[in-house]
């Protein structure tokens, strides 16, 4: 994904542009406010995005809260269960059937424990972003090399500091992978909670307008949300440009070798 | 002499009852303080399970390895180990000032930045200096086995333990390493255990080489090597101290595997 600049961009930008062009004249000809143009979801954007940030901040907080839950428990969990072959074997068949569960379906059981508050919301999206996690960093965990954990073992470092300083950055291209697909996984099923335990959030404002035949309104907090998505993927990959240089660096010197 | 390391009866099976393969038979030897002991035998005799054994990675079935009168049971203090595979024994996500400065994890009484300016030094004593701030990646597969050896050197230990260390570098590298390793041990006053499958390289670097026997692997003999500590790639390899020895160790691995049954030759 790079972000190609001048005639890479311009002609990224035809069929983007060609989609809206059409939209438009298939909106005039509609005449109605249940299928707006992009030109109605520009001004709605621009009467509603205060409203619109507003909501989009709760969204992201819980999206955030329960992404950083899942990332701080399942990282270590995931690494760890990585070194514990046996346990790693005995807990596998369960990660796997969790894997397949869709997030939605936990829903009334966390209602149960943990009522429909932001709690509730948060615990979803933790468990939504868990899944990725421990599955990346369990493999990447299981999958290091004896020689790391020898090296390790002849230096005399501690278990604590060999999964700390050889498991854990062995593991971060992987992990790397895992943390993306949680971030989008988090996002998603803040929103999707927030649809079916209604109380604020981009979620709630989308059902709102829509409910209210506001189409335009709708489409402009999902563009907003597009927005936003994009931002945080790139910055994302900023990060991993910046703490995983030496994999990239690493894997392209061993190709040639 | 201070006796360094001392291998008693040391014997190593794989598996249980019937299928258990005995690799390592009974091998005892000893390494003296500022010593450099080659142990070289028949392939597959389990020279890097002998070493493992030594540096406390492996358990031993029998047998007992005892380091300065100390039962060794895990990775001792004052062992430090240079590995074969220098590709996976350094960390691709620090440099080679951090590779070396790693090695003192367990050492300490030591600020970071003094550790820092050891590395510096030990990195200078391997021929590295003003690479610190390069990535094992960066270097060339040489490079990268003199950063893995500036991390032994710089755990400051009683034993360095090198397995085939220069079996991955190509021959003229090789012999310059040879050189390097040379001149370190006398320098560092460093007793040196080095296992290897060349037996021109045992008999080039020790002052002592220990042969051994095909599985169920036990020491066939020892030689002493009478060259002093000073070697040098042509003169020393046409000594004839040099020549009789290598005649010697050859032969007797040539017999080793003319006898072995088809199946230890694989």
């Amino acid at each position: 994904m790079k972000a190609g600049l001048g005639k890479g961009a311009a002609s990224g930008l035809i069929v983007p542009v060609a989609i809206l062009l059409a939209w438009q004249a298939l909106a005039w000809r509609a005449g109605t406010p249940l299928f707006p143009g992009p030109w109605q979801v520009a001004l709605s954007i621009w009467k509603l995005w205060p409203v619109i940030v507003g909501q989009i901040g709760y969204t992201l907080m819980r999206a955030f809260a329960g992404f950083v839950v899942a990332a701080v428990l399942m990282i270590p969990l995931g690494i760890l269960l990585g070194r514990l072959k046996t346990v790693g074997r005995l807990v596998e068949p369960m990660m796997d059937m969790l894997a397949t569960l869709p997030p939605p379906a936990v829903v009334p059981i966390v209602m149960l424990f943990a009522g429909t508050g932001d709690i509730a919301k948060i615990v979803i999206i933790a468990y939504a972003a868990a899944v990725p996690l421990i599955m990346n960093t369990y493999e990447a965990s299981k999958g290091l090399h004896v020689m790391a954990n020898q090296v390790a073992r002849s230096l005399r470092l501690t278990r604590l500091e060999t999964m700390l300083h050889i498991d854990l950055p062995a593991s971060l291209p992987m992990i790397a992978t895992g943390l993306r697909l949680a971030i989008a996984s988090a996002l998603l099923v803040s929103v999707t909670s927030e649809m079916l335990l209604a109380t604020n959030g981009i979620g709630v404002f989308i059902q709102r307008q829509q409910e209210n035949f506001q189409i335009a309104g709708g489409l402009a907090a999902i563009a907003f949300i597009s927005v936003i998505g994009l931002i945080i993927n790139n910055l994302v990959f900023q990060l991993e440009k910046r703490w995983l240089f030496w994999h990239y660096r690493s894997s392209e010197s061993h190709s040639d070798g | 002499m201070d006796i360094v390391l001392k291998v008693d009866g040391l014997t190593k099976s794989y598996g249980r009852g019937a299928d258990a393969v005995r690799v390592l038979g009974g091998i005892s030897f000893e390494v003296e303080q500022g010593e450099f002991v080659s142990v070289v035998g028949p392939s597959g005799c389990g020279k890097t399970t002998l070493l493992f054994a030594i540096a406390g990675l492996h358990s031993l079935t029998s047998g007992s390895v005892r380091l300065k009168g100390q039962p060794v049971t895990a990775p001792p203090k004052g062992v430090a180990v240079v590995f074969q595979d220098y590709s996976r024994s350094l960390f691709p996500w620090k440099n080679s000032r951090d590779n070396v400065a790693f090695g003192m994890a367990r050492i300490g009484g030591r600020s970071a930045a003094d550790k820092r300016a050891k590395a510096e030094a030990m990195l200078e004593a391997v021929g590295l200096g003003g690479f610190g701030d390069k990535y094992p990646w960066q270097l060339s597969g040489g490079m990268q086995q003199r950063v893995a050896i500036a991390r032994a050197l710089a755990s400051e230990s009683e034993l360095l333990l090198l397995d085939e260390p220069l079996a991955a570098v190509d021959a003229q590298t090789r012999s310059d390493m040879q050189d390097l390793l040379l001149d370190i041990a006398i320098r560092f006053r460093q007793t040196c255990l080095l296992v290897t499958h060349d037996v021109d390289e045992a008999v080039y670097m020790a002052d002592r080489v220990v042969v051994l026997t095909r599985r169920p692997t036990t020491v066939d003999h020892e030689i002493r090597i009478g060259l002093g500590k000073k070697r040098d790639q042509i003169a020393t390899r046409e000594n004839p101290v040099f020549l009789k020895a290598r005649h010697d160790v050859m032969t007797s691995i040539r017999n080793f595997r003319a006898g072995a049954p088809a199946n230890a030759l694989a």
